[in-house]
């Protein structure tokens, strides 16, 4: 019964989306208000069926109705609740329908915040996202249904979902929040489709088409750190990045829609480069459907594959055809895009903005090459390889200090020409600092010059972002002071919330970069055999085997050590495991990390036998900066998309009108 | 136009390309649309930005093209460095007792040697499979079960539900599996009349693919 109405759902949704699409598309060429009322409308109805359609599967799923095949694939009389709402997206089909949740969510919430503003682009977008919208209900009506009636007879108990699922809190958060990145790419991408197809990129367009691509950026951004942080508390093989096939999928349009944002402050300020701009949009979706179609058709071989299956060619079609979609689009539109302004200065922050995209174009291309080698390799010459750490670290270190580097330059540099004086002042204080910082790092004994450059790169840029910050925020105090100081910075801060909130974002990821290159370039580790009783001493600490046990849980067996960690006078206990699920033939490790800010000490369980246990012990440096840097990041972006006007009073006075006012 | 596509696969074979007939069918079409792309591009060169077309398509068709080719391969195949190699030899005991089984005593007929285990999901289809396939091969081909990391009890109960046709071997301390480098199961390894693995099979075997492993071993 719930399978027929869950089918239903799919159905409606596939027809709304369908609909709507048409609607859109016809109200766009044809200008009619009529038809955009009707898009918007079937909008909603999709939002609707695909929610509805999801609360169908939890409620069947919390039911334990196992006539479901999904349900009888994944659900399990014994996981707690929680693991049985998770299993939603555990699993190919759950997956695309949870997709379609999160599509429809955006849909609805990009419809009704535009309302019907933009009349000339926004038909467009609605058309383009229903599209979107259309090819996920096909997929969910057809290939990857979620709701086909189980064989009979009707089993009394599944398996329960995957066990790496299981078996971290990371992993329930993780998965969704990839998805809200991946899937809200489809606004922005439906609003540059709008533009194009328009002919026309104005203002109040680029406003929107930013706000949504920072929203899908934000939630990428916490998803593949939470993906990094779950491998190296997981995995145990103390690493959080190993530049596998999917993760590098997602990183792809991460790095797409990181130039994009970038890219498109130059429109707002000199109507610039709007053609640039669309294409990067276009580029950060096109990139997800082929992260999309790198984790779900089998192709590569990763931790993150969902089963063989044979939604593939499905996907490699829609992405084909949004490929030719989109190409197409650009060469017939872009004309029509630019010609109203140009980057003419050189030494200008316009100029570092296009630097900047063309590091990230150029670390894309590197990572995109890199992922796709092996494929292309086996085509060619049917060898299996894989393209490793050696060659990503060697192309991505680089472009990635480049990039930390412009960082401080691009926020130093005013918008148009600067005179050789306002350079001085701009760039000296923070190069001095810059230069301190490597002195420091040189007196702590570094002597390696990738991470030295780090340093220094590191240190400019925060000087400078920190200036940037607060240096419009205080101008506008000084100016607003007459009524309370509390009041006037709280205007300053909502009237630079954008701005702040930026250069928060700028600090998470510096703060990112530098743990991440620290900890790779001054990570220390041992392996260690110890028999009972004996002790080994790894830097500052010395490690006693004292016993192993082992528990069994409903759906897993651990085998533990109990390890005595002593360093100096205090003394804990460590107790890394080997974890064993019954549906798959090789424990996982269950490293027991003990972190510090200055470092982590990482024990991971390799083998246990009757002789002694196998460890691999790692001091790993500065590692839990890079979840804090992460996590400012969030930060810095939900500050920057809360408007804050509450705050602002009647007396906002624009970050500009009160720099220049204090000169 | 199956000829068509053969003749195809074969003639990108021998210029080292590794394309089999669904992939000499993917070649096809790309080119096809590619052609279609160009062709459409240079006929509304009045109307388009030719640089961003053509710049699109170089960028986009290669990729596309390496996607599609890519369906053929089978990621979770993993090369073993055994292949071309004499099989590591073993000395077993039957799980329904019985003498210990040697793979070596009796060279000149092929061999299947399948690890496998209870814990593991996919090998309970697998079993079906490998029990018609030997049937079919009585006579012909020698198939070992070798059953990895697991309990007699439970193994002796798992074959009552199951059924077999060929000799179950108990790999005690796991040298069997060691020696031949068994990282998952189930792994299958096809050896020849010399005692030569000819191939390796990782993950669930299908009678099809088993068989076209045996048929120039068998000789028929």
């Amino acid at each position: 019964m719930i399978a027929y109405i869950g089918q239903g759902f799919v159905l409606a949704g596939l027809l709304c989306a369908a609909a709507g699409s048409v609607a859109g598309f016809g109200a766009g060429a044809m200008r009619s208000a009529t038809g955009w009322a009707w898009a918007r409308g079937l909008a909603l109805g999709f939002s609707a069926c695909m929610v509805l359609a999801n609360l169908t599967m939890v409620y069947a799923l919390l039911i334990h109705d196992f006539s479901v095949r999904y349900v009888a694939q994944v659900g399990s009389l014994v996981s707690p609740a929680y693991i049985t709402i998770v299993s939603l997206w555990s699993s190919l089909e759950g997956s695309i329908l949870f997709w379609g949740f999160i599509l429809g969510i955006y849909v609805a919430a990009a419809t009704l915040l535009n309302g019907d503003k933009n009349p000339s682009t926004m038909p467009w977008a609605t058309g383009v996202w229903l599209a979107v919208g259309t090819f996920f209900c096909f997929l969910l009506a057809g290939p990857a249904n979620a709701f086909l009636p189980a064989p009979s007879p009707v089993p009394l108990d599944g398996p329960g979902p995957n066990p790496l699922l299981q078996n971290h809190v990371l992993m329930i958060i993780h998965p969704p929040m990839l998805y809200l990145g991946y899937v809200g790419m489809t606004i922005p991408f439906g609003i540059a489709a709008g533009a194009l197809f328009a002919g026309r990129l104005e203002a109040s367009q680029i406003a929107p088409l930013r706000r949504w691509l920072l929203v899908a950026w934000g939630f990428l951004t916490v998803g593949i750190t939470l993906g990094g942080w779950w491998a190296y508390e997981v995995l145990g093989w103390g690493g959080y990045w190993a530049w596998d096939p999917v993760e590098n999928a997602s990183l792809l349009p991460w790095l797409t829609a990181t130039a994009a944002l970038h890219a498109a402050m130059l429109p707002q300020r000199r109507a610039a480069l709007k053609g640039w701009t669309v294409t990067l949009v276009l580029a950060s979706f096109l990139l997800t459907l082929l992260g999309t179609f790198m984790t779900r058709s089998g192709v590569f071989n990763s931790v993150h594959s969902f089963s063989q299956s044979d939604i593939g060619p499905t996907i490699l079609a829609f992405l084909s055809i949004c490929l030719v979609f989109s190409v197409a689009l650009l060469a017939l539109r872009i004309d029509k895009l630019e010609g109203e302004g140009a980057v003419t200065t050189v030494v200008s922050r316009e100029t570092a903005f296009l630097l900047n995209n063309l590091l990230f174009v150029a670390l894309t291309f590197t990572v995109l090459i890199g992922t796709t080698f092996p494929l292309i390799a086996e085509a060619i010459r049917d060898v299996k390889l894989s393209v490793g750490e050696p060659y990503f670290n060697r192309m991505a270190v680089p472009i990635g200090v480049s990039i930390l580097f412009l960082m401080g330059v691009g926020p130093a540099l005013p918008w148009g020409q600067a005179s050789t004086e306002r350079l001085r002042t701009q760039l000296v204080p923070p190069l001095v600092v810059g230069a301190l910082v490597v002195g420091v790092g040189l007196g702590a004994g570094l002597r390696d010059f990738w991470p030295l450059a780090t340093l220094g790169c590191g240190g400019f840029s925060v000087w400078v972002t920190v200036r940037e910050m607060v240096a419009p925020v205080r101008a506008q105090v000084a100016a607003n002071r007459a009524g309370g100081l509390g009041s006037a910075f709280g205007a300053a801060v909502a009237s630079n919330h954008r701005r702040i909130g930026g250069y928060v974002v700028h600090l998470g990821i510096i703060t990112m970069i530098i743990s991440i290159a620290m900890s790779s370039a001054y990570s220390v580790d041992a392996e260690l055999r110890l028999a009972k009783g004996e002790c080994a001493a790894f830097e500052e600490y010395q490690l006693c085997y004292e016993q192993a046990r082992t528990e069994q849980e409903a759906h897993r067996s651990l085998q533990i050590a109990d390890i005595r960690l002593t360093r100096g006078d205090s003394s804990s206990i460590v107790s890394p495991a080997l974890v064993t699920y019954p549906s798959m033939g090789t424990p996982i490790g269950a490293p027991d990390v003990r972190t510090t800010p200055g470092y982590d000490l990482y024990v991971s369980l390799m083998s246990v036998t009757p002789e002694g246990v196998g460890l691999h012990v790692y001091q790993k440096p500065l590692i839990v900066w890079i979840w804090i840097g992460a996590g400012l990041a969030a930060l810095g972006t939900l500050f920057s998309l809360t408007p804050l006007r509450w705050l602002q009073g009647g007396r906002a006075v624009s970050a500009e009108a009160a720099v220049a006012a204090s000169k | 136009m199956d000829a068509v596509l053969a003749r195809l696969a074969t003639a990108l074979s021998e210029m080292g390309f590794v394309v089999d007939v669904t992939g000499a069918a993917t070649v096809l079409l790309w080119l096809g649309v590619v052609a279609a792309l160009v062709a459409l591009g240079v006929a509304l060169r009045k109307r388009v930005n030719l640089t961003v077309w053509f710049a699109g398509l170089v960028v986009t068709a290669p990729l596309l093209l390496v996607l599609g080719l890519s369906f053929q391969n089978d990621p979770h195949q993993i090369d073993s460095p055994l292949v071309g190699r004499p099989a590591p030899d073993f000395l077993l005991s039957p799980i329904d007792g019985g003498a210990p089984v040697r793979l070596s005593e009796q060279r000149g007929t092929p061999a299947v040697v399948n690890f496998w285990a209870t814990w593991c999901v996919p090998c309970k289809a697998e079993h079906r499979t490998l029990v018609a396939v030997a049937r079919r091969m009585e006579g012909k081909a020698r198939f070992f079960g070798v059953v990895y990391q697991d309990e007699p009890a439970k193994i002796r109960k798992w074959l009552e539900g199951a059924g077999s046709a060929y000799p179950q071997l108990l790999d005690v301390g796991s040298k069997a599996a060691i020696a031949y480098g068994v990282y998952g199961v189930p792994e299958t390894y096809v050896i020849d009349g010399d005692g030569v693995i000819t191939y390796k099979f990782t993950g669930p075997v299908d009678a099809a693919s088993l068989l076209s492993k045996l048929a120039p071993l068998v000789g028929s």
